[in-house]
């Protein structure tokens, strides 16, 4: 059965396609519902993507390259956290700084470090794991066969939903975003957990990065995430800031990517370019569908640095 | 709630012109500097002396007629296309679609100039062509324009979106409808050379778009600073919910806003296809939209300060070409520089307080004494 086995390729390939959008979007939801606007994701992607390359590629296991890649995230995000909460910066501007910034770092630093066209082709990724007897069934068998970094980051999405709805901690991080003032009169400390939400952001952004590097195409070339960390934010939008509705628009996102690949590699008659725009015309599209329910579900602080004078 | 963002605005508008523009200046030379600065490390990652890198930089890009040429070549559409974002960045809409409006510009100018029949008189045909760039790039600006005025979809977003959109249709156009018959590469056919730009510098390439790109900086300044309809605009920028009580329609601003923005950038593909390709073909101007999204914000959005900043980043590019030849510094230092002046000059908040409060304890401190 011919279609039944690409069934079975589409929702894989979904699922693959969906896993670092996830991550990003994951740690999207911490910073946007602290209060910031998370155009940085790109660029957090991109380091990640990059370090994760370099650790796999130097030391010879993937798993160091995912840690080199979470603490680079850490580091990239306190430079975004110190101009936008600290310098009280347009987080805008600043986001679209950063990812200007990681473009030409990672660039300039892979030709460096390799020259041009000398780059490490067989480096450690992270394989495939097959969950037994979950793997047998038939067609969704198929999401049961992929590697680590997919099943972390469908975890993610109850585990931050519990965290950001179920617990105290959660519930201070959505306060912060929504009237941070209240926060500071009972006697938490605004600028704190703003600057914690963003490292988680730029953590879980970069094991994102990381994810395509090392763990789709076990390979890093410039700009090799392309936008995912803005379609990454659009998904956050339009999934009205929510675990749930971000997953949802992630996955429209994975399934179109899939899609999209699958009509490549069959030869479609449509010229390959309108495919490959594709996932960004969904993109405007799902934002205009999507747009009004949004407004109201935005934090209310979102963009607006906090102090305690105004 | 009207009366708080009224006085709101008239609060801004006190402390705003007490911001004494000099520390305004001081704050984007030390953004300038710090940028130059982290930029030179960078360098010394690379195996090379920074103040050698640079100054290979600076003679690359200043050191003979040619080398000068090449810059202001260079500067001509990043110039235009910043004072386009400045529109929109001054309405505060915070468009990143100047790198697509500027490749629609190109195709519908260049679609322009291979199909309007020759016997129209060249000068002619010259206006209608950059008649059609402007309005390419300013329909392909009123899409996110339209979109934010009527349902409040991040312009951000739809731009960045609208700019891959953009580099496949460049792409799709090149490798189908608009391929030269014959040509191996993706490319058009060549323009009319009755259309090219002249060249007004003997054995350069530097055409006189240089001059029409001055010319729209002027025209900035006269609509923004002293038409009441650029004043409309920087009104709905600065407090939206104030201007509309003061009965400026916002959606309809927010749209020209755009629109003009996007033409100036669809005017700056136009100059590239027609001044220097004479053809069209794949990243025939591939980011300058990012350059000029830097230039406006290091020119402070001011009609001098963007013509400054416009050179001083052609400079960059330019000189950066010869750096990676004599001292093998990748050119992808530019984007690094690049990166680093947009976050520092934004910090300029941080950056004026502090020279306020040094400045005031100086005072104090001479008093005391």
């Amino acid at each position: 059965m011919d279609w039944l086995s690409t069934v079975q390729g589409i929702l894989a390939a979904t699922a693959r396609m969906a896993t670092p959008l996830l991550f990003a979007s994951m740690g999207g939801l911490f910073s946007a519902r602290s209060g910031h606007i998370s155009m940085f994701l790109e660029g957090f992607m991109l380091i990640g993507a990059f370090l994760g390359f370099v650790g796999s590629a130097t030391v010879g296991s993937a798993y160091v390259g995912a840690l080199l890649a979470l603490v680079g995230g850490v580091l990239i995000s306190l430079v975004f956290a110190f101009f936008a909460i600290t310098a009280k910066a347009n987080q805008t501007l600043i986001g679209i700084g950063i990812n200007i910034f990681a473009l030409g770092i990672t660039s300039y630093l892979v030709t460096v470090f390799y020259g041009f066209g000398n780059r490490p082709y067989n480096i450690d990724v992270f394989t495939n794991i097959r969950i037994p007897l979950l793997a047998d069934i038939p067609i969704i068998g198929s999401l049961f066969n992929l590697n680590l970094f997919t099943y972390v980051a469908f975890l993610l999405v109850p585990i931050v939903w519990y965290v950001l709805y179920k617990t105290p901690a959660g519930l201070t991080i959505r306060a912060v975003g929504e009237h941070p003032k209240a926060v500071d009169t009972l006697g938490g400390n605004v600028i704190k957990i703003r600057y914690i939400c963003i490292m988680i952001a730029g953590a879980l952004a970069a094991l994102g990065g990381a994810a395509l590097s090392i763990g789709q195409m076990g390979q890093f070339m410039e700009n090799i995430t392309s936008g995912k960390g803005y379609i990454a934010l659009a998904a956050l939008i339009f999934g009205r800031f929510t675990p749930k509705g971000a997953l949802i628009g992630v996955l429209i996102f994975g399934f179109a990517d899939a899609v999209q690949m699958r009509l490549q590699t069959a030869g479609s008659v449509l010229p390959y370019q309108f495919l490959t725009m594709l996932p960004y015309v969904i993109t405007i599209v799902a934002l205009v569908l999507f747009a009004r329910k949004s407004r109201a579900s935005a934090p209310a602080a979102l963009g607006k640095p906090y102090s305690r004078q105004s | 709630m009207v009366s708080t963002n009224l006085r709101k605005g008239i609060f801004a508008r006190i402390k705003g012109s007490n911001t004494r523009s000099y520390t305004r200046l001081i704050g984007t030379l030390i953004a300038v500097l710090l940028a130059l600065l982290l930029g030179g490390i960078v360098i010394s990652i690379a195996g090379a002396n920074p103040i050698e890198a640079y100054g290979v930089l600076l003679r690359g890009a200043f050191g003979s007629t040619y080398a000068l040429s090449e810059t202001l070549l260079r500067a001509t559409p990043v110039l235009l296309a910043a004072i386009g974002l400045s529109i929109s960045f001054r309405s505060n809409l915070t468009s990143i679609g100047a790198e697509g409006q500027i490749i629609i510009g190109g195709i519908t100018s260049c679609l322009a100039g291979l199909l309007l029949p020759t016997f129209i008189p060249a000068i002619v045909r010259i206006v209608l062509i950059m008649f059609f760039g402007f309005l390419g790039g300013a329909l392909y600006g009123i899409i996110p324009g339209f979109l934010k005025a009527k349902w409040n979809i991040s312009e951000t977003i739809v731009t960045i979106m609208s700019n891959y959109v953009a580099i496949n249709v460049l792409s799709y156009l090149l490798n189908g409808p608009m391929k030269e018959v014959d040509s191996f590469y993706p490319q058009s056919a060549q323009l009319d050379d009755a259309l090219w730009l002249p060249v007004f510098i003997k054995n350069t390439r530097l055409h006189i778009g240089l001059f029409i790109a001055l010319a729209f900086v002027v025209i900035y300044y006269f609509f923004m600073f002293r038409l009441p309809i650029g004043f409309k605009i920087r009104a709905v920028g600065y407090n939206a919910s104030a201007a509309e009580y003061a009965g400026v329609k916002v959606s309809a601003s927010i749209v020209l806003a755009m629109a003009l923005s996007g033409g100036m950038a669809g005017l700056a593909g136009t100059m590239e296809v027609f001044g220097v390709h004479h053809r069209l073909y794949n990243d025939f101007a591939a980011g300058f939209g990012f350059d000029a999204i830097a230039v406006a914000l290091l020119g402070r959005l001011h009609p001098v300060g963007i013509v400054v900043a416009s050179i001083f980043f052609a400079a960059l590019q330019v000189g950066s070409g010869a750096m990676q030849r004599a001292v093998q510094v990748p050119t992808t230092i530019v984007y690094i520089i690049q990166g680093l002046l947009i976050m520092f000059v934004c910090m300029d908040k941080l950056l004026s307080n502090t020279i306020q409060q040094l400045s005031l304890k100086y005072r104090e401190k001479k008093r005391g004494a």
